[in-house]
């Protein structure tokens, strides 16, 4: 019984509050707020997104790349291109997409220094996969915030056999 | 207990479990691979010499044209690896890992690797001499590339080094081979096998080579 006569002013406090705030919802500034609220939301939605992106593309990155790129992306002596702060990622996103699926060959410049060693493709990665790994490198390595989303890997990927 | 009962049992336990064999000094590494007890006559009497397994002769040519034979480990001990330069999976592992034993120990004289490509077709005297040179190996002696006669070089992966070594057209590749790196001693004994694509295991070798340095420096 002591608990209801303690509790009851509260509840009424919070019954009027809400009614408050469902009135002030049906007048004039209901679009302003809830805009607000649903960037906010949207915003926070993307973060959470992009964290994923990041841990999966981290798994990703070490069972199919590591191996050759290190796990730190430093490359190896002159064989092996690093991701690290490399122009040659910064240059062209779609292009570095098109070489995880397919590989490369033949003669490139990173950062003055060439390299000349066949990077075999990965074929069996999906295009959510591509997109994690690619979001992760360039977050980590690449200077470039953000999340590069599946829907631009799979536009990408439509058009690599037209890339240089 | 016949005495070819016996020799029968010391050999498989010998064999079985190399780091109990009595007659290894304490702390010293093991002995791989299957020894034989030989009969001998010393001094009118019949003693039993151990032979154990060691790697055979070969021939064959370094990235720096030169040709490499057991001679050119005389009085080394060394690690030795097989790879190709267009391996797609575990080689360049192998050879980020192999590139920190290299750099830890080139100093030392009486140490060397010898990595062997297991596709000597494409893996010319030429593509070795550019594949060290990227890896960061400087200079020549220590660190040797070579290609040869396949069959040789499949024979001595298999019998010598007791790795695997073979075409195979379902492997990345086309090759299948072993990722390990195996630690040879001055007597071309086999005193340890380690997975080469692993940092943990390859800092075990790193701690093993200065124990097998060390034997030499006991006095008998």
């Amino acid at each position: 019984m002591n608990v209801f006569k303690i509790d009851l002013p509260a509840f009424t406090l919070k019954l009027l509050m809400f009614l408050l705030v469902l009135c002030c919802g049906c007048q004039d500034k209901k679009s302003k707020v809830n805009q607000e609220s649903e960037n906010e939301v949207s915003e926070r939605r993307n973060k959470i997104r992009l964290k994923h992106y990041l841990v999966e593309g981290q798994r990703l990155y070490l069972k199919n790349c590591s191996n050759c790129h290190q796990k730190d992306g430093t490359g190896l002596g002159r064989l092996i291109p690093p991701l690290k702060d490399a122009d040659y990622l910064k240059e062209n996103v779609d292009r570095a997409i098109c070489i995880v699926k397919y590989g490369l060959s033949g003669k490139i410049v990173v950062n003055g220094q060439d390299y000349n060693h066949q990077m075999p493709g990965n074929k069996e990665l999906t295009e959510l996969e591509i997109a994690e790994i690619i979001t992760y490198v360039y977050n980590t390595w690449g200077g470039m915030p953000g999340i590069i989303p599946v829907k631009r890997v799979r536009e990408t990927l439509k058009n690599c056999g037209e890339m240089e | 207990m016949k005495i070819s009962n016996l020799v029968l049992l010391v050999a498989t336990l010998v064999t079985v479990l190399p780091s109990c064999n009595s007659k290894q000094k304490e702390g010293n590494l093991p002995i791989f691979g299957n020894m034989n007890l030989v009969d001998r006559m010393k001094d009118g009497k019949k003693v039993i010499d151990t032979v154990y397994h060691t790697i055979p002769d070969f021939t064959f040519t370094d990235q720096d044209s030169n040709t490499v034979t057991q001679e050119t480990f005389s009085d080394k001990i060394y690690v030795a690896d097989f790879f190709f330069t267009s391996c797609p999976d575990i080689c360049p592992a192998m050879k980020t890992q192999m590139l920190r034993v290299y750099e830890k120990f080139k100093s030392e004289e009486g140490f060397a690797l010898l990595s062997h490509t297991i596709d000597p077709k494409r893996d010319s005297v030429m593509v070795l001499k550019d594949y060290s040179e990227r890896l960061g190996v400087e200079g020549s002696g220590k660190w040797f590339f070579v290609t040869g006669e396949k069959e040789e070089i499949y024979d001595i992966g298999l019998n010598g080094y007791m790795v695997t070594a073979d075409e195979s057209p379902d492997a990345p590749g086309g090759f299948i081979h072993s990722g390990a790196f195996i630690l040879v001693d001055k007597e071309k004994r086999v005193r340890g096998v380690y997975d080469g694509t692993k940092e943990e295991k390859v800092d075990l070798l790193m701690a093993d080579i200065p124990r097998l340095m060390a034997e030499y420096q006991q006095p008998d």
